[in-house]
């Protein structure tokens, strides 16, 4: 066990203010929902068709797909929802409630010292799992990384407030975590695995120090508990001291970085050979009445998990897909589960702060705050003009939108706001370019 | 939904407000006003809370004008920072004027113009104006409702303003440092606006950058004209006056005309420290001397800003000019 440096800047959120909405730590089943809705954004026709009964853990795409997508129950095809042009978004299944799995689903039963890198990759690609928040495919990353990984990186930090699935995770499974790791040490071939904790809750520390004993594989990192230490560069920049270029991203420079719940998905693609149909969320905030940490089944509808916590106290003024420093707001709870979702967090009208539409007094806390470095103040100001050359001259680039320069402004301008627009803007614009 | 300030992440705030950040410097800025009141009756008080009142109205009226939010704590602290840098005998007539020129300067030229600096400047025009000092402990002869042609009978010497030893008057440095001497409303005692100093550190509020270059740019200056005959006395003289920390820890730390990085504000108060004890030693009025080197400063506060920030993480290469261009115009439109 080590301590890493941290960054400069970042935030502390206070967050025994937020402790009261957070959840036990104990993660639940949620009880099986009788319709799920599965997002399905690709350009194949599915492979199911209106009225197939399907098992649970049945592919619903074309088998060679990048990302697979599975049957998050078994029972009946109810529906296949178009959009306007044609294109299947989403398929709705009718949950018999028996939760039988398809004849496919067999667990891993070779050796893992026997196994070969591209064995490991087809399983994990076949088992489509995604990273959580950002919602790559993990097996393109893997894919990607093969053969080049100089440094491994299990990122198991958690630093925003009410947000705990990933501490529940690695307190009650602490294995699945570190096998999943070894996983993927075999795949991609490198010495050791460096696994990052932050310093704020021992008992995780203590877990996993538990489970890994002197296994020189495995390195325990332990970093500052400040936001944004989840960040997948400042947290290759904590680890290795190496600060990755902005035009390339960290797998390109050999430096791969998973999640936590990727390892242990991982884990649980070879033990049981269930591909990822379920994710754990944090259901929080003040307006639920038993915030919980939840086992969904992929597509659930945002409304049955808010009824099996005891649904809601008051009117949620704001539903937020994520955490509440970066997390996006949600119109209602129309929404279905998908694999990169993290946490759902209901707020009541105490904490929505009004926003102020204020201009800048330059007190200069953004700049103090930004663990990229970047003056927010000024970047945002001529991302607010629409200034395309002159915002990536101020680091448009370096952006993470981690969020910390609007937190910490007393004057309430929307740096994040303004600089999402213009980032908006600036891709289409390289969008038209290379189309030309 | 997406396309709504109202809507976008993050969705909490750490609580800090422009409201909070002004209270700050009420309460930073109290004691040297507690001691100005017993040392020179109601008149500095009369004359910040007359000058504050101009200086929100004006604001009001500019954002009103403009059809952009008002900043009213921070034009109040504009206000209340002005009339600190005044003395105790000025026209009443003057401070709507100086509270206007303030707003003003924050509100078009966004800070470029020293607000409180070119708040002052103006009342040059009117005579003696920013001379008119009086004696400390002068109650009777000092009322709220005095006039000014009473003032210049009144006005005395500052010891800070007259340099050659001989001239000197019977006060000692330490004096000067406690606050038993003439000087503006704000800084008499050097020791209280440290105090009020302390407290703005520690709330975070400005950072010590500003005013450890202010002074540390003071001495640096005096040391090296000292070769040109002047005293080595006259730098303890002038360090412990109060006008030199009430630029150090408020004027030279107002936000809109101070850098905002670190390096860049480290620069910014050394500037200003050096430029202040030139005009000294150039024989300059010692409250003139303070805010000519401010308002100079000033004008460099956003070059500073791109020349000593620090490289982008993830650039690992500078481009200055690029970001000089951002700060210029843009003259397509």
């Amino acid at each position: 066990m080590s301590n890493l440096n941290s960054f400069m800047g970042g935030v502390r959120i206070p967050a025994a203010e937020f402790q009261k909405h957070s959840p036990k730590l104990r993660a639940e089943k949620i009880s099986a929902p009788d319709f799920v809705e599965i997002a399905y954004a690709r350009t194949t026709k599915p492979t199911v068709s209106e009225g197939d009964s399907v098992f649970m853990g049945q592919l619903l795409c074309a088998a060679d797909d990048k990302n697979p997508i599975h049957s998050s129950v078994s029972g009946k095809v109810a529906r296949i929802k178009l959009d306007d042009e044609g294109n299947v978004t989403s398929i709705v299944i009718e949950n018999d409630k028996k939760d039988t799995p398809d004849p496919s689903v067999i667990p891993f039963s070779r050796k893992l010292t026997e196994t070969a890198p591209d064995e490991i990759l087809e399983i994990i690609r076949r088992s489509g799992i995604c990273e959580s928040g950002d919602g790559i495919s993990v097996a393109r990353r893997v894919e990607c990384a093969l053969g080049g990984t100089r440094r491994l990186i299990i990122n198991c930090t958690e630093c925003e407030p009410i947000i705990s699935a990933r501490h529940s995770l690695l307190l009650e499974h602490p294995a699945e975590v570190i096998n999943g790791a070894k996983i993927l040490l075999r795949a991609l071939e490198v010495r050791y695995v460096d696994i990052v904790v932050d310093n704020n809750d021992i008992a995780v520390i203590r877990r996993l120090e538990d489970v890994i004993g002197n296994n020189p594989l495995l390195r325990l990192r332990v970093t500052d508990n400040k936001y944004p230490q989840g960040d997948k560069r400042l947290i290759v920049n904590a680890v290795t001291g190496k600060e990755p270029p902005v035009r390339e991203t960290t797998s390109q420079l050999g430096y791969v970085v998973f999640t936590a719940e990727t390892a242990a998905a991982i884990f649980r693609a070879f033990s049981q050979g269930m591909p990822q149909i379920e994710k754990t969320v944090t259901i929080g905030g003040d307006c639920i009445n038993s915030p919980k940490v939840l086992t969904v089944p992929i597509g659930t509808p945002l409304s049955d998990i808010v009824a099996f916590c005891g649904g809601m106290k008051g009117e949620a003024k704001r539903i937020i897909c994520g955490g509440l420093m970066s997390g996006k707001a949600l119109p209602d709870c129309d929404y279905y589960v998908s694999k990169s979702d993290t946490a759902f967090i209901f707020l009541s009208e105490e904490y929505v702060k009004p926003k102020s539409t204020s201009e800048c007094i330059r007190c200069g806390s953004c700049v103090a705050k930004c663990p990229m470095h970047l003056m927010p103040l000024y970047l945002a100001k001529q991302s607010e003009k629409g200034n395309i050359k002159k915002a990536l001259a101020m680091g448009l680039r370096s952006c993470i939108e981690c969020g910390t320069c609007t937190y910490n402004c007393p004057a309430g301008v929307e740096h994040v706001y303004h600089i999402c627009n213009i980032k908006a803007a600036y891709n289409e614009e390289k969008a038209q370019e290379e189309n030309r | 939904m997406k396309n709504s300030p109202e809507f976008s992440s993050p969705h909490i705030r750490s609580g800090n407000s422009e409201l909070l950040v002004s209270l700050d410097f009420l309460i930073a800025a109290l004691p040297a006003i507690i001691w100005s009141a017993i040392a020179y009756g109601a008149r500095p008080i009369a004359i910040i809370v007359v000058t504050m009142l101009f200086a929100i109205l004006f604001e009001y009226l500019f954002s009103l004008l403009l059809h952009k939010a008002p900043h009213l704590p921070i034009a109040a602290v504009v206000g209340m920072l002005t009339a600190l840098f005044m003395p105790a005998g000025i026209a009443y007539w003057l401070l709507p004027l100086a509270a206007l020129v303030g707003v003003a300067a924050r509100r078009f030229t966004g800070g470029i113009l020293h607000p409180i600096a070119s708040a002052l400047l103006p009342l040059f025009f009117f005579g003696s104006q920013m001379t008119a000092h009086t004696a400390i402990f002068e109650k009777l002869k000092l009322g709220v409702f005095s006039y000014a042609d009473k003032m210049d009978e009144l006005a005395v010497k500052l010891p800070v303003s007259v340099l050659l030893p001989e001239n000197s008057p019977n006060i000692t440095a330490f004096d000067v440092f406690l606050g038993n001497s003439p000087e503006s409303i704000g800084g008499m005692s050097a020791i209280l606006l440290t105090l009020g100093g302390v407290y703005l550190l520690a709330r975070r509020v400005i950072s010590w950058q500003i005013p450890v270059g202010f002074i540390a740019g003071a001495s640096l200056i005096w040391f090296l004209l000292m070769f040109d005959g002047a005293h080595y006395d006259y730098l303890i003289y002038h360090l412990c006056s109060g006008s030199i920390f009430l630029a150090a820890f408020f004027g030279a730390c107002e936000y809109s005309s101070s850098p905002t990085v670190p390096m860049g504000r480290l620069v910014h108060g050394v500037g200003c420290g050096m430029l202040t004890m030139l005009f000294r030693k150039l024989g300059m009025n010692a409250g003139m001397s303070v805010l000519l080197a401010m308002l100079i400063m000033s004008l460099f506060s956003r070059i500073l800003d791109m020349v000593t920030a620090e490289r982008y993480f993830g650039y690992h290469t500078q481009k200055l000019p690029e970001r000089f261009k951002a700060l210029l115009p843009d003259f397509k439109k």
